[in-house]
């Protein structure tokens, strides 16, 4: 006689029950890791900090010492590193007197896809973003180039950044200065001794037009001259002109070293 | 003249006397008109004027029977020898009337010489016309007598065979219906039934199924690389996976399946061909040990056909599994080699790319370029390291994962096994020894009819030779005998008249003639009988008791006779 098994009634059912209690508990923790998603801010990111554009002004003059500049490079690997998806990066090589032109490189990394969860493509994105932005820190900031630099067009370069800045988007842009800020063009040059410009010299070209607009942009300065008396005037004279650009450069953001990534924003 | 006796021989020509049954010795006149016409001294078929040859018998039916075949040889041998002798008679005629004897006018008181030997050879003749008539009746009532005996023979043993026949008709007859009355008991079904639940062997089949998808799917995935396109998309989908999800892994197989489809569909149809054919085969290897012809003998028609499909199915599944098993076995064992040469050549094209990188290259944008590539290739360098790495593991474990191949297959025969279910008890049909007892007795009915006819043929035969030994038995066939008497005597008037011719005289006028012809012919008994053979009567008499029991075992009209009959026919 064959073997027969029979099942009772009740363990059909109890069978039944089992298996519609375990498609139940699927579906609900997919619906709420979809509810998780979706309850999420579509801005927020891993660490809090809203996408950002840093504009990065680097000064390779000759005024510039290779230990600033070993620093600035310290500084951009450090900066490369604290990068989030949303983030844009722009690096402007200082403009230099009697040229128009000055070598610029941009990019920036997609915002997450479904935030604040980021992907194993995104994360790959990201460390390629910052492995790029290292990479480029080291082209730009060239110890052997600025040898031959031997002229410093800030002003240019801060109408370069707020051409930058417009097109920030929905970030907010820190300009990042890695320069001693000492402008040297024949027509300021800051070098020189007592050739540093009074506030209606930046009032006659904010009337003239000739500030650039940097409304809401945060300036860091990394690699000014601060021990000598020269420094504060310097901080003076640039925090007038960028309050005649909308913005400010006190003295908590003018910094001559700079290690940690988080003294480049504006508190 | 003893020299001249000599010289005749005992028929008066120097030859011995001849028979019918001798052509070549037979004596034909070279001078006759129908010589040429003769082929080896034969003589031709048409009868012969008188005094020329004489018809030869033989060129008529040699079959015929009675007297008449017996009695018109020994006429045409006594007819024969008469010719000799008359033909003697005239060259001693003629001899004589050379030599002008007899004188006529000189009496003879004695025969003359001529006449006493033609008288000599006439009662010579017709004395052995007589024994040769009497021999041949007698050889030809024992020949009959003979073919009695010959075809009682055979039909005492065709009747033995009939009994045997009937015996044999009786015993399996009896057989069948003893057979009948057992099966007239209730039947067992003829059937089995699953040992698993459907639910049991689903799920058995599925995991079965899924385990060597997942098993063999990596394989034919190494094996079967993507296309650039194809590829560049299942990274894509594979870089949107969220990984800190518990569902990124299914995911990430999903994706993987989704872009794979050659390698996936290779494998899926590896894993259905395996568990198909080794549920077929378990469901045959059921079909075959659950019912067998010997258990069952109603349905053993129905129980051998249904073997005869289930090993069919048996050997084309086990060719398949096999040859399945062993493509699998040997796409493991190569995949290895493939795996380490794209290794290979991705670290090729990283190096190259890192000695292309380490160029002082001031253009951030090349730079930017060159570092991406370089960070491509190493993570597609570090993909292929784990995946030769899983290529080399699975080629050093080939036998063991072969043998979890081969134990999954026994698997899906169990479950066959156990699934399999089948009832055959509307297939019943005639219990096969009733149908080869049946078949028996048709063959020994066929015999039946043909032995009969035999039997039948036998005893016509062996009447037919009683007849004749009977019509035999009753003839008088030397009843002609004054026939001959009458034609031996016209010998030395034949002698006489041709001597006178040939001298030109009148036989009258010669007195050696005066004395009539001295002939003592001998007497005949024409009213002699033959005696009947002495086992004739017991010959008949068994032939008698025969034909009863051929009567007596004769089959019964059957209702296969007709067409029996007709196939003997």
């Amino acid at each position: 006689m064959p073997i027969r098994w029979r099942q009772p009634l009740r363990n059909r059912q109890l069978i039944r029950a089992v298996a519609t209690a375990a498609s139940v508990a699927i579906a609900g923790a997919g619906c709420a890791g979809e509810a998780q998603v979706k309850g999420s801010t579509p801005d927020a990111r891993p660490d809090g900090r809203p996408p950002t554009q840093y504009i990065i002004g680097v000064d390779i003059s000759a005024s510039r010492t290779s230990q600033e500049l070993a620093d600035a490079r310290m500084l951009l690997r450090t900066l490369a590193a604290t990068l989030q998806p949303g983030d844009e990066v722009v690096f402007i090589e200082t403009f230099r007197a009697g040229t128009d032109q000055a070598r610029e490189w941009s990019d920036s990394l997609p915002a997450l896809r479904r935030p604040p969860n980021m992907s194993g493509g995104e994360r790959r994105q990201r460390e390629d973003f910052q492995a790029d932005v290292k990479a480029v820190a080291q082209v730009f900031v060239d110890s052997m180039r600025s040898k031959s630099i031997y002229t410093t067009d800030i002003v240019s370069t801060l109408w370069r950044a707020a051409d930058h800045a417009r097109a920030a988007g929905q970030r907010s842009t820190t300009i990042i200065l890695l320069s001693d800020m000492l402008n040297a063009t024949p027509e300021l040059n800051m070098e020189r001794a007592g050739s540093l410009p009074d506030r209606s010299w930046i009032s006659s070209r904010q009337a003239a037009g000739r500030v650039p607009r940097l409304d809401g942009v945060c300036v860091v300065v990394v690699g000014a001259e601060l021990r000598s008396a020269r420094g504060p005037r310097v901080q003076a004279f640039w925090d007038a002109y960028f309050r005649a650009a909308g913005t400010e450069l006190p003295v908590t953001r003018f910094h001559s070293m700079v290690t940690d990534p988080g003294e480049l924003r504006c508190r | 003249m003893a020299a001249w006796w000599k010289s005749f021989g005992s028929n008066g020509n120097g030859r011995a006397p001849s028979t019918a049954a001798e052509p070549e010795d037979r004596l034909v006149p070279a001078y006759s008109p129908h010589f040429d016409q003769m082929e080896g001294g034969r003589a031709p078929a048409f009868p012969a004027p008188a005094g020329d040859a004489v018809p030869d018998p033989s060129f008529e039916e040699t079959d015929a029977a009675g007297v008449h075949a017996i009695t018109k040889k020994t006429d045409y041998w006594f007819e024969r020898e008469m010719h000799v002798v008359e033909r003697e008679a005239e060259r001693l005629a003629a001899e004589w009337a050379q030599k002008g004897l007899p004188r006529h006018d000189v009496p003879r008181t004695e025969p003359l010489e001529p006449e006493q030997v033609l008288a000599k050879l006439c009662e010579k003749t017709l004395g052995d016309w007589r024994q040769r008539v009497v021999t041949k009746m007698r050889d030809a009532i024992e020949s009959a007598n003979q073919q009695v005996g010959e075809h009682v023979a055979a039909l005492r043993v065709k009747v033995s065979r009939l009994e045997t026949f009937a015996h044999d008709l009786a015993d399996r007859e009896d057989r069948i219906e003893r057979i009948k009355k057992e099966l007239e008991r209730p039947v067992q079904p003829v059937r089995y039934d699953r040992i698993l639940p459907a639910g049991v062997f689903w799920a058995g089949a599925a995991m079965l199924a899924l385990v060597e998808f997942v098993a063999n799917f990596p394989v034919f995935r190494l094996m079967l690389p993507m296309n650039a396109r194809l590829a560049q998309l299942a990274g894509r989908a594979a870089e949107n996976v969220d990984d800190t999800r518990l569902t990124a892994g299914p995911n990430m197989m999903l994706i993987e399946l989704s872009t794979h489809i050659e390698a996936a569909v290779v494998a899926l149809v590896a894993v259905t061909i395996l568990v198909i054919l080794g549920k077929t085969i378990g469901n045959g290897i059921r079909a075959i040990l659950a019912l067998k012809p010997e258990e069952h003998p109603l349905a053993s028609t129905a129980i051998r056909s249904s073997h005869r499909q289930h090993r069919l199915l048996i050997q084309v599944g086990t060719v398949g599994i096999l040859f399945v098993l062993a493509f699998l076995f040997m796409a493991r064992a190569g995949i290895g080699d493939a795996a380490r040469a794209r290794v290979a050549a991705t670290d090729v094209e990283l190096a190259r790319g890192r000695a292309a990188a380490a160029i002082d290259n001031r253009d951030p944008g090349a730079v930017v370029q060159a570092g991406r590539r370089i960070r491509d290739l190493e993570r597609r360098a570090a993909i292929q390291a784990e995946d030769a790495a899983y290529a080399t593991t699975v080629e050093q474990n080939n036998v063991p994962i072969a043998m979890l191949n081969f134990a999954l297959v026994l698997a899906a025969v169990v479950l066959g096994f156990c699934f399999a279910k089948d009832d055959l008890t509307a297939r019943l049909g005639e219990h096969p020894d009733v149908v080869k007892l049946r078949q028996q007795c048709l063959d020994i009915r066929r015999d039946q009819i043909l032995v009969t006819h035999e039997a039948r043929a036998a005893a016509g035969e062996a009447n037919l030779a009683i007849s004749t030994i009977q019509h035999l038995l009753g003839a008088r066939p030397l009843r002609s005998w004054d026939g001959k008497v009458k034609r031996i005597e016209s010998v030395i008037p034949r002698f006489r008249g041709e001597n006178a011719r040939q001298r030109g005289l009148d036989p009258a006028s010669i007195r050696a003639f005066d004395a009539p012809p001295a002939m003592a012919v001998p007497t005949i008994d024409v009213e002699q009988q033959f005696t009947e053979p002495a086992e004739f009567a017991r010959l008949c008499e068994e032939k008698r008791e025969l034909v009863l029991a051929l009567d007596r075992l004769t089959p019964r009209r059957h209702a296969d006779a007709d067409s029996l009959e007709a196939a003997v026919a």
